[in-house]
Formats: C-alpha cells, sequence, structure tokens
C-alpha cells in the first residue's frame, strides 16, 4: 500500500474579511494523494484552486476539518511549525517562475538554502544543485544570470529549484498561465518527468483544460473527481 | 548570517552604480567631518610648534598679525620697516640669539628671506648640497623651492621685478645658488635664503654700476671732489666675482631697512625684562607670535564648531538619503521579497538581508573615508608645509 501524502476531509475555509463585508466561503472536497500520485486542480478563476493549493502548503488554515500532509496534521500546526514544514517537505513552482536576478542559475537552485537557516548548505547540496540543472538541461548554463537565460530556461531553473530540497510534495501554482500550447506541454513534460524521477508527489492548480489530459487525477472544484 | 551576507554581496555587486553612489555619498559625509578636525589640528600644531619656536618679534608699532605672517610664514610684506639700528642694539643688550629679518623680496614667486648664516643654526636647517651663503648675491634654497624650480647648485634665480612701472626702481638682480637645504617641514622649505646686503641691493640701496670719471659725469655739476653721474650710467644687473667689489652703500648700514628683529631670550628673566622695556617704546612693538597664533586659531575653532554643525546637517540628510534608497530599492524588490516568504523565509530572514546590505555599504564607506581621509591628509601636510612651520 502506498503512503498518502496530502489528506483533505470535511475541510472548510472562510477568509478573515472587513466589517460588514460577506466573507469568502469554501467548502473543500475530499481528496487524498497517495506517493508517486500527480494530481490537477481545475476550476474557473476565483473558484478557490490557490487557496486549496495555499492550505496544503500550510500558508493558510482551514477553520475545520481535517488537513493531513505527510502524515502530519498541518491545520494543528503553528505558523513557525508550518512554516518549517513547508521548508522541509515542500517545493513551489509559480506561475510567473520567478528567480532572483542578480544570482546566477545555480544560486537561484540553491537560493532557500540561502535563506532558511534550517537549510544547511553542504558540497551534496551543491553537487545536487549541479545534478537538478543537468536533469533539466541546463548544465552548461549553471554561471548564467536570469538576464542572459530564456523563458523557457528560466522556467527550468525554476523547477530544479522546487526540487533542491528533495520535498515530498510539490505544489504547482498555474505553470502554464500565458504559455501557448506547446510551451506548456514542454513545461508540464519537464515537471511530470522531475516529479517521476525524484519520486514526489505532484499537485498542479490550472484552469486551463489543455493540460487536462496528462493526469490521471483531476479535481474539479464543484466536487467532481 | 553568511548567507544573508552572500546574497547582500551578490545583490550589491549586480547594482554597482547605486552601490558606489551610496559608499560616495556616505564616505564624503563622513570624512568631511574628520578631515576637517584633523586639517585644524594639524595646522594648530603646525602654527603653534612654529610660534612656540619665535619667542618675541620686534618691529614698527602697527599690525600684529602682518608682522608674525612676514616673519614666521614669509607672508605679505610689513608696511613700515624698522632699521638696522634695532637689531644692533638688541644684540648689544640681550645674551640671547638675535635675527635680523628682512622680507621683502621674491624670486619666481618664491620669498627671499634676509638674515644672517645664524638663522640657519637656530631654526636647526641642514644643508643638503653645497654650502651656506658668504657673499653678495648667493642665496641658499629651501628643499620643497629647489624641487619646484629645479634648482640645483651654480644655478641663477632672477628676483621679481617689484614695480614694472617704477623706472627709478631697482632692476632685477641675478641671483646664485650656493646650496640647497634639506627638507624641514616647515616654511622654510618654500623660500631662498641670503644675506642682508643681498636684499638691500634688490632694494636698489646697495648697488654697483660703471665708474664714474670726470669725462662721463654730469657737465656742470661736478667737482674734482665730488663727481655726479648722468642717469645713462650702466647699473650691474648681476653680481659676478668681477663687479662684486663695485657694489657700495650710500650711507650708513644702521640705517638700513629691516622687516623685523626675532629674539630668543635665554631665560623668562630675559624675556620679560624686553617686553618691558619695549612697552614703553613710542615706535617699536614687541609681538609674542604664540599669543597672535592662538588668535588666529580662535577664530579658526569658531569657525570649525560652525562647520560641523552644518556637517551634522549633511549626515543626518545623508541618513536620510540612504533610507530613501533602501525603501525605493525594497519596493524595487518585492518580487524577490515574496519569493523569499513563499519558499520559506521568515520576517526575519528580509530583515537579515537588509541589515546584511546596511553592514557592507556601511563598511564600503569607511574604507572610503579612510581613503578619502589619507588622500586629504597628503594634500593637507603639503598645505601646510608651506603656510606654517
Amino acid at each position: 500500500m502506498s503512503d498518502v501524502i496530502v489528506s483533505v476531509k470535511n475541510a472548510h475555509f472562510s477568509y478573515p474579511t472587513r466589517k460588514g463585508s460577506s466573507s469568502f466561503e469554501l467548502e473543500i472536497p475530499n481528496f487524498t494523494i497517495q506517493s508517486g500520485q500527480q494530481w490537477m486542480l481545475m476550476g474557473p478563476s476565483g473558484s478557490g484552486k490557490s487557496t486549496i493549493l495555499n492550505i496544503v502548503a500550510g500558508e493558510l488554515v482551514t477553520s475545520r476539518g481535517e488537513v493531513l500532509v505527510l502524515n502530519q496534521r498541518i491545520d494543528k500546526l503553528t505558523e513557525s511549525e508550518r512554516q518549517a514544514f513547508r521548508i522541509a517537505n515542500v517545493g513551489f513552482v509559480f506561475q510567473d517562475f520567478p528567480l532572483v536576478p542578480y544570482l546566477d542559475s545555480i544560486q537561484n537552485v540553491l537560493f532557500p538554502y540561502r535563506i532558511n537557516p534550517q537549510l544547511k548548505l553542504t558540497e551534496g547540496v551543491y553537487n545536487r544543485a549541479l545534478l537538478l540543472l543537468d536533469n533539466v538541461g541546463l548544465s552548461s548554463k549553471s554561471t548564467r544570470y536570469p538576464s542572459e537565460l530564456s523563458q523557457g530556461e528560466r522556467q527550468r531553473v525554476a523547477i530544479a529549484r522546487a526540487l533542491i530540497a528533495s520535498p515530498r510534495l510539490i505544489l504547482a501554482d498555474e505553470p502554464t498561465a500565458g504559455l501557448d500550447i506547446k510551451r506548456s506541454h514542454e513545461i508540464m513534460n519537464l515537471l511530470q518527468e522531475m516529479a517521476v524521477t525524484q519520486g514526489v508527489g505532484l499537485l498542479v492548480v490550472s484552469h486551463e483544460p489543455q493540460i487536462v489530459d496528462r493526469f490521471d487525477n483531476v479535481l474539479c472544484l464543484g466536487g467532481e473527481v | 548570517m553568511n548567507n544573508a551576507f552572500f546574497l547582500a554581496f551578490q545583490y550589491l555587486r549586480a547594482t554597482k552604480l547605486r552601490f558606489v553612489i551610496l559608499v560616495v555619498c556616505t564616505a564624503i559625509a563622513l570624512s568631511l567631518p574628520i578631515n576637517t578636525f584633523v586639517a585644524v589640528n594639524l595646522l594648530s600644531d603646525k602654527l603653534t610648534e612654529r610660534g612656540e619656536q619665535t619667542p618675541i618679534l620686534i618691529g614698527k608699532k602697527g599690525n600684529e598679525f602682518a608682522l608674525t605672517m612676514n616673519a614666521l610664514y614669509f607672508r605679505g610684506t610689513v608696511k613700515e620697516t624698522v632699521s638696522m639700528d634695532v637689531y644692533q642694539d638688541m644684540s648689544d643688550i640681550y645674551e640671547g640669539m638675535v635675527l635680523p629679518l628682512y622680507i621683502a623680496h621674491s624670486a619666481s614667486q618664491t620669498p627671499i628671506v634676509g638674515s644672517n648664516i645664524d638663522y640657519f643654526e637656530t631654526r636647526n636647517l641642514q644643508l643638503n648640497n653645497g654650502r651656506y651663503y658668504i657673499g653678495l648675491g648667493e642665496v641658499v634654497v629651501g628643499a620643497q623651492a629647489a624641487a619646484e624650480f629645479n634648482l640645483d647648485l651654480g644655478d641663477s634665480v632672477r628676483s621679481d621685478l617689484q614695480n614694472l612701472y617704477n623706472i627709478a626702481g631697482s632692476y632685477p638682480m641675478s641671483l646664485k645658488v650656493v646650496g640647497v637645504l634639506e627638507p624641514s617641514g616647515t616654511s622654510d622649505d618654500a623660500v631662498m635664503f641670503t644675506d642682508l646686503k643681498t636684499v638691500w641691493a634688490l632694494d636698489g640701496l646697495l648697488h654697483g654700476h660703471d665708474n664714474v670719471t670726470a669725462e662721463t659725469a654730469l657737465n656742470g655739476e661736478s667737482t674734482d671732489e665730488n663727481l655726479e653721474a648722468t642717469a645713462a650710467i650702466f647699473m650691474f644687473s648681476e653680481l659676478t666675482d668681477s663687479n662684486r667689489e663695485e657694489f657700495h652703500l650710500h650711507g650708513s648700514e644702521s640705517e638700513m631697512p629691516i622687516s623685523s628683529v626675532a629674539l630668543f631670550p635665554y631665560n623668562q628673566l630675559e624675556k620679560d625684562k624686553l617686553l618691558g622695556r619695549m612697552a614703553l617704546s613710542e615706535d617699536l612693538q614687541a609681538v609674542q607670535p604664540i599669543e597672535v597664533v592662538d588668535d588666529i586659531l580662535s577664530i579658526v575653532l569658531k569657525l570649525q564648531q560652525g562647520l560641523y554643525v552644518y556637517y551634522g546637517m549633511l549626515l543626518i540628510s545623508t541618513i536620510f538619503f540612504y533610507i530613501l534608497v533602501v525603501h525605493l530599492s525594497l519596493q524595487l524588490r518585492q518580487g524577490e521579497l515574496i519569493l523569499i516568504r513563499r519558499i520559506g523565509g521568515s520576517k526575519q530572514t528580509i530583515r537579515n538581508l537588509i541589515l546584511a546590505e546596511i553592514v557592507l555599504v556601511t563598511l564600503a564607506s569607511i574604507l572610503m573615508t579612510i581613503v578619502f581621509s589619507w588622500v586629504f591628509m597628503l594634500l593637507i601636510n603639503v598645505g601646510l608645509s608651506q603656510l606654517s612651520g
């Protein structure tokens, strides 16, 4: 039996709002991500996709229900505990694949180690960063700065960065937004291939139907699975 | 913090222009009060030292400041001279060193200091090359003046014309360099020294010309005993071995002018006696240069205090400027800061990054301030050696 990476049951989230205005309420469908599974979370803009992603990441906390990530009740942790948990177990890929402009590719991949005291930068980590750059086809561009890379190359560096701390789960927030179909599939190929290679769970949030066929598990907001 | 310093260094390296501007502005704001403090202290030390080395100056009653500046720092001329008999009287009365000083001429804008050979011993000036002056028309050149005009033994220097439009005045004379002094770090480095007779020759009071004979004398005005020359007679403009004997003084040496007399009494009693005596004089004054120097320095110190207020404001404005730059740069780096937060960086991480950047800019500014101050020290030392002793 495979491990459970993420399990969400009967969860409800409400955004705190200003006095007098109606709050944002979200009933989160139940779902479970097993180890090695790749899930897509889709729905129209404003349906709460990114909110669910942030709840799984521990950036937001549900008002009720149960959110289990890697056998840990993340909704019961304090903010600093959630942060430590996130650093140790979760890799992020963001919509615009932001890189630090003044760091070269290898240092961008190592960036999580530069800003998180709990991650210790060792020679082994450095070698892993080189290996990840090699895996995404950028071994010859490890000393290039973001301004010297193409958009596709920058996206690859960002994916390598998401994997540097050996996370058990990758959360990708709209990774294909604004890209054409060819480019979208290239990025998804890489993400899914890296997730398989590294043996991590993958949860992709997107509202674009052209990539839905790539996933065996799709959660549509509205309850359909 | 190592990682914070690494990232801050990388960021500053990537924004070199902004970094350099910040560092230079901060260094200027820091170095101005430091350099002013150093300059005022150096000036104070140099002026005080020279003032203390010259206990008393005697000159015509009038401007004490002008007398001191002329005798100690060879700046300007005195309005009225005193005669050599003042020096002779002082020499007769006092056992301490008494020096006549006559500073009224220059060569290539370099002051010519007329005195006697004791000046060198009194001021502890050593020869680097050659010998001291022993005859008319010979000069010993200070180290800085020699270097500036590339003067060496045997070279000639021409005195500056006193007044171009005074056709009855004396002409420039060619003077021979017979010695070059070791650097002393005082105002003596930037001048030339000669004996009093040579300075009087520059005044035209001691001069040489062709022999006046009955044939060349003014018709109708001459007798066998008293020959009066015509204006066409040839005046020597250079002292040479062949014409040196022809130079002569019209009048008594005791009536010849000098700027001042410097006195170095043996002890306080002798000094007090001298000051008491001079207080009774109707036309002479005894000046204690250290008191004049103190007066000058009190003005400089007041100016310095005013400058510190101004520098304080400049420093505050630089700090505000720096805060503004950091604030604007954080706005520009919002994307990076959001990324830090989203991949696990804490607020403390961001604070550490900003702190590391401030520390690096401050360290670089301190280094730049040291460089600025070092260059300033070199310049101020050169400037002060010309002004003071």
